[in-house]
């Protein structure tokens, strides 16, 4: 990487976390540091909400995900509008009148402490393991870039995390996420508009979107009804209507964003802000994948995306083949790209003979590409039977560093950090808000001075830090990595929202009948999890969230309907 | 616990009369940006 790059990556980095750092340099009070004294106005709680959800996950595996499936993931997002509305309606009143620090603190006041902790402790276990992702997920990124080895990488981007987060708390996370959210934000239009000026000459932005149209990248709606489908309308508006109203209700990585709002209405229109916004930037995510997409029918792109993988078949027995299959790559490039030129040409003619046999051309020379590359991974497995083959991940990431001019590739690194910083630093701090406030204040250490509770809280910072940083060094790549942060989302949150659901709208419901429910339903959920990994019963993690939590209310309202339950 | 508040006696930004009118606005929005994404997938399909 170039000398202006690591001086743009870093300094973006750096800038933003000493920023924080400065800014939130007097916090002196526990509430100050979990709660951010309550005075952020709505923009900030907005934007702040929109960086915490937008993990590097986000800015590796999307764009990726449009090159290979098109934009269909889009659909998941359907239903977050409507879940902000039902949130801003019903559960930010409450925890406003309430005056609660955490969304379990309010558990205690409708049911009992016991399902405070068991909430509390099932938020703990998966956001301590989404954080060790979030951290993960870039550090992969940087070490195959940079060639440095993947454990000083997880430690070079947490230690900045930690730092900033612990000594800033909650507005150090809400300052920082704010830069952070710029750069996010215009590094994806300068990528969306640098990509367009690459494109050949003749191919401006409206043909590029006509060439992906046709070639079956638009595919935003898709209506087939298929359980195991994990992007498709219905699961879109139904199944992550109950993910988002989980998420951003009783998540506290998302809670704690809008409960340091200066007030009920400022809380409200930060999470409008984010119901309005979110589609549209998620679209401009998938539509960078997409322009990377018509690019490479232009230009010739690797066979397999991971560099590491290729390099490992140096000097063995698979490297010939590897060879064979680059050239045979290369012929079905060249042949893919005077079809495409033909392409441009009837649509510029408006000849719709001959751009529908050149778009049967293409396709039949995507599906003899996807082959080859399908060939490629092969060879990578049996070079190295553990190797992870997928290569979405690594398709926007491997162009930004061949194609982006130099000072960009800075750029659009320090963004993807930025992003992967943003919500590990959300979620450090939500971790030691709960740690400290329903385990530690309300269990174990109780009537302390408020001194010993900020103290305790940084300690807490800098624990859950560490933890994460352990599960960042031991994880393996699984098979996508935005997929398994929303799976081991989706094995909670059904339950979790349960719990909630029957302590907002079931008023008969009392505490046990709700903890047992909610146990049950969890050992459900797992089994559910096991038997679909098995191939037993094949339904998307999306629909563990509907449910989980019917399955709660359901149980919990029969279980209080029970003679000996009715007598207490 | 049992009481569910709808309506807060709280006012909306300025520029919305209720908070009705605000919700109603995110999710008309919401729906014209579903209407697009339809319209792109219909276009090409």
């Amino acid at each position: 990487m170039n000398a202006i790059d690591w001086i743009v990556m870093l300094g973006t980095l750096l800038g933003i976390a000493a920023y924080g750092i400065y800014k939130t340099r007097n916090v002196r009070s526990v509430k100050s540091y979990l709660l951010g004294d309550r005075q952020l106005p709505w923009w900030t709680i907005g934007l702040s909400i929109m960086a915490t959800q937008a993990s590097a996950i986000t800015f590796l595996s999307t764009p990726g995900q449009a090159y290979e499936d098109g934009m269909r993931f889009l659909q998941f997002y359907l239903g977050l509008p409507i879940a902000m509305v039902i949130l801003a309606i019903f559960v930010i009143p409450m925890y406003y009148r309430l005056n609660v620090f955490t969304p379990y603190e309010y558990l205690e006041n409708r049911f009992d402490l016991k399902t405070r902790i068991f909430t509390a402790i099932l938020f703990l276990v998966q956001r301590g393991l989404a954080a060790g992702l979030t951290i993960y997920a870039p550090s992969i990124v940087l070490s195959s870039i940079l060639g440095w080895s993947l454990n000083l990488t997880i430690l070079f981007i947490g230690v900045i995390v930690i730092i900033y987060t612990l000594t800033g708390g909650t507005t150090a996370v809400s300052m920082t996420q704010k830069q952070q959210m710029i750069v996010i934000l215009s590094g994806l239009f300068l990528a969306a508009g640098i990509i367009i000026t690459k494109l050949p000459k003749g191919v401006g932005f409206g043909e590029a979107v006509n060439l992906a149209g046709n070639l079956g990248k638009l595919n935003t709606i898709t209506f087939d009804f298929n359980l195991k489908d994990r992007y498709n309308i219905w699961s879109g508006m139904i199944a992550s209507v109950f993910l988002f109203l989980s998420y951003f209700g009783t998540d506290h990585s998302q809670v704690s964003r809008y409960l340091s709002g200066k007030s009920l209405t400022e809380s409200r229109l930060g999470l409008m802000f984010n119901g309005l916004l979110k589609i549209p930037m998620q679209f401009i995510v998938l539509f960078v994948g997409i322009l990377v997409f018509v690019f490479y029918q232009f230009n010739q792109p690797p066979v397999h995306f991971n560099e590491s993988n290729v390099a490992k078949l140096r000097g063995t027995a698979y490297e010939a083949p590897y060879e064979v299959l680059k050239l045979e790559h290369q012929a079905v490039f060249e042949q893919k790209e005077a079809a495409m030129a033909r392409m441009v040409a009837a649509s510029k003619n408006d000849n719709r003979s001959a751009m529908e046999a050149a778009r049967e051309e293409v396709k039949v020379l995507q599906e003899k590409d996807a082959a080859l590359r399908k060939f490629a991974k092969i060879q990578v497995m049996r070079e190295s039977p553990a190797a992870k083959t997928k290569d979405t991940d690594y398709v926007f990431l491997s162009f930004v560093m061949k194609y982006m001019p130099v000072g960009v590739v800075g750029f659009l690194l320090a963004m993807i950090f930025a992003a992967g910083m943003s919500s590990t630093s959300s979620e450090l701090n939500a971790l030691t808000s709960v740690m400290a406030i329903d385990i530690y204040k309300r269990n174990w250490v109780k009537g302390k001075s408020d001194i010993h509770y900020l103290r305790t809280s940084k300690l807490f910072t800098l624990m859950w830090g560490l933890l994460a940083l352990l599960f960042a060094a031991t994880a393996n790549l699984f098979d996508n990595l935005i997929q398994m942060v929303n799976i081991l989302g989706s094995l909670f949150y059904g339950t979790i929202l349960g719990v909630f659901l029957t302590a907002f709208f079931l008023p008969k419901v009392k505490g046990n009948a709700a903890f047992i429910a909610a146990a049950i339903t969890q050992v459900i959920i797992i089994v559910l999890f096991i038997l679909e990994r098995k191939d037993i019963l094949p339904i998307s993690f999306l629909w563990y969230n509907p449910v989980g939590c019917l399955l709660v209310m359901g149980m919990a309202t029969v279980f209080q309907a029970l003679p000996r339950a009715k007598a207490r | 616990m049992s009481h569910i508040p709808v309506h807060e006696n709280e006012p909306p930004p300025p520029v919305f009369r209720t908070w009705k009118s605000m919700y109603v606005f995110v999710l008309v929005v919401s729906f014209l940006v579903f209407l697009f994404m339809l319209w792109l997938s219909l276009k090409y399909n």
